[in-house]
């Protein structure tokens, strides 16, 4: 008999859950300042773009060369470049805690292109009309846009939770822990395949369910 | 009573100006249903944009009770069009909104009224344009016809003294648009509010308006009282607009009657004339049979015309006088 492919009895459960709750506790640290910053700024891009309520084209292009700046940095750059910044900001570089300022540096301006296009998408008239109905700035974005861009906003934040899954895989270059992590210390650099196919697994589980309750929060938002 | 003043507006597109106004002087009565008639194109949205400020004039002045609009500060031309409503083609309701969330939307946006007084107020509208059933369905589950009359009574959710259309019947069918032309008639008489419409349809026009301006590359070419212009049009724009509406007796038959023997008069009548045997009586006054060679007959809102284009075998200003002492305006053609 030959020796079975996979020897489970090598990986260590306890392992596999503390990288699970790493990436979990990531991935929703991340998301929500990634939501918190990114919203305002797709919100404020959308509105200084051509024929907008505060149409700015020298205020539109800065802006949106900032985003593009940000978003063309390979993300385990700008994990390394942003180092000093995340001292600052969280007190260490390493670990679960210094992997978000980054994570949310690399989400935020993707983020925020996703938000404007899905404000895009709202009919122009509904803005007219909120507008010829005496409402100020303010109001059209929150009574009119972002009530009404929801499900585009909701669709948005799955697939950024989703890159952000991908993204905190590379955090272990900076010692973030997680199931990425885990996948390239045990599976790739020490051979253990069944920890890879394992964390892989668990990752595959992750980002499934990110999409599923995605997909259903937009179908129940839509009212098309 | 709305005035504007010299009224003018130039778009910058490509590079290039394009003038979407020019020096526009009109005076809208209160109380009336005043038209705005004019093609694609011809400046009608703009203009209509101009009365709640959502296109500011380059110059000129839009005098709505005698405010100047265009000299409010922001807080004051929220006020002014929170009591302007608005009516528009594509509806513009929103989509995540319920048919009674959406006519509430204007009362939160205004902020005057507390919770029980914008239901009551809410369901005070419903009933008004007979939506009372759909309250809680969400827009995509209405017809065209009911969404307009939830974008009606969203409109007129805060007592407005003017209400604008722009294009309100133009994405209906034939049925739905007359139901909803009865419906602006019905609220001009009851509410006693002021409606001005944009429109490129003549028959929007003949149904419901009292005063029409023609409007052309940017100009008003023509204005008055619908029974005037589309009976009488004097500029060219409004002569084809009529001609295409179909319903008016203009000479559309050229070179097609020259077999015909005789002089053409065009005869309008309006009012009591239409219900004299006029034509039979003339006709046998002169002795001459009297040739009806086209003509229309029908209601200018709710004024009774005819307009008949006949062939006169005979004396022209003896035909003329005796049309006009029975209250008939007889005019020769040049054939």
């Amino acid at each position: 008999m030959s020796a079975p492919l996979f020897d489970w009895s090598l990986i260590d459960w306890a392992d596999i859950g503390t990288a699970t709750l790493d990436t979990l506790t990531m991935l929703g640290a991340s998301l929500t300042f990634t939501v918190l910053l990114g919203l305002p700024l797709g919100v404020l891009l959308y509105l200084l773009g051509p024929r907008r309520l505060l149409a700015n084209q020298p205020a539109y292009a800065t802006l949106s060369f900032v985003i593009n700046a940000l978003r063309s940095m390979p993300f385990v750059i700008l994990l390394i470049v942003l180092i000093p910044v995340t001292v600052k900001l969280v007190g260490t570089s390493i670990g679960v805690a210094g992997a978000i300022p980054p994570l949310v540096v690399g989400a935020a301006p993707f983020f925020a292109r996703l938000v404007e296009s899905a404000l895009r998408e709202v009919d122009l008239g509904i803005v007219e009309a909120t507008q010829a109905m005496g409402a100020t700035t303010w109001q059209i974005v929150s009574r009119a846009l972002l009530p009404e861009a929801l499900p585009g906003l909701l669709a948005a934040t799955t697939v950024t939770a989703v890159t952000l899954v991908s993204y905190t895989a590379m955090s272990g270059v900076i010692g973030g822990g997680g199931l990425g992590d885990l996948a390239i210390r045990y599976g790739y650099q020490r051979f253990q395949t069944e920890v890879m196919v394992i964390t892989v697994l668990a990752l595959l589980a992750v980002v499934q369910i990110l999409q599923m309750a995605g997909d259903w929060l937009v179908r129940r938002a839509t009212r098309k | 009573m709305i005035e504007l003043h010299h009224l003018n507006k130039t778009y910058q597109v490509d590079g290039r100006q394009v003038t979407a106004l020019q020096d526009i002087q009109l005076q809208i009565p209160a109380g009336q249903i005043f038209g705005i008639i004019g093609r694609s194109g011809a400046g009608k949205s703009t203009l209509l944009r101009t009365l709640n400020l959502l296109e500011r004039p380059d110059q000129g002045r839009v005098l709505i009770d005698g405010i100047d609009a265009t000299a409010l500060d922001q807080a004051g031309l929220r006020t002014l069009r929170q009591q302007i409503g608005m009516v528009f083609q594509h509806f513009n309701l929103l989509a995540h909104r319920t048919v009674a969330a959406n006519i509430r939307f204007a009362l939160e946006l205004a902020g005057e009224l507390d919770a029980s007084a914008m239901a009551a107020r809410v369901a005070e509208l419903l009933a008004l344009v007979g939506l009372t059933e759909q309250a809680q369905q969400y827009p995509a589950q209405l017809s065209g016809g009911q969404k307009q009359r939830v974008g009606i009574a969203r409109a007129l959710a805060n007592q407005p003294k003017l209400l604008l259309c722009d294009e309100a019947t133009s994405a209906l069918d034939p049925q739905t648009t007359q139901a909803i032309l009865q419906l602006l008639l019905d609220i001009n008489e009851r509410l006693g509010l002021t409606i001005v419409l944009i429109t490129h349809e003549m028959a929007v026009v003949r149904a419901i308006c009292d005063r029409v301006a023609v409007i052309d590359g940017g100009s008003i070419v023509e204005q008055g009282t619908v029974v005037d212009v589309f009976l009488h049009p004097q500029h060219a724009a409004s002569r084809n607009m009529v001609a295409e509406d179909g319903h008016a007796a203009v000479l559309d038959l050229a070179g097609k009657l020259h077999s015909v023997a005789g002089k053409l008069l065009r005869l309008t009548f309006v009012d009591a004339a239409t219900y004299e045997p006029v034509i039979a009586e003339v006709g046998q006054q002169l002795a001459s049979p009297i040739n009806i060679l086209q003509g229309s007959v029908g209601r200018i809102k709710d004024r009774p015309y005819g307009q008949l284009i006949v062939g006169l075998q005979g004396d022209v200003s003896a035909a003329q006088a005796a049309f006009a002492s029975r209250g008939v305006r007889c005019e020769a053609l040049a054939a």
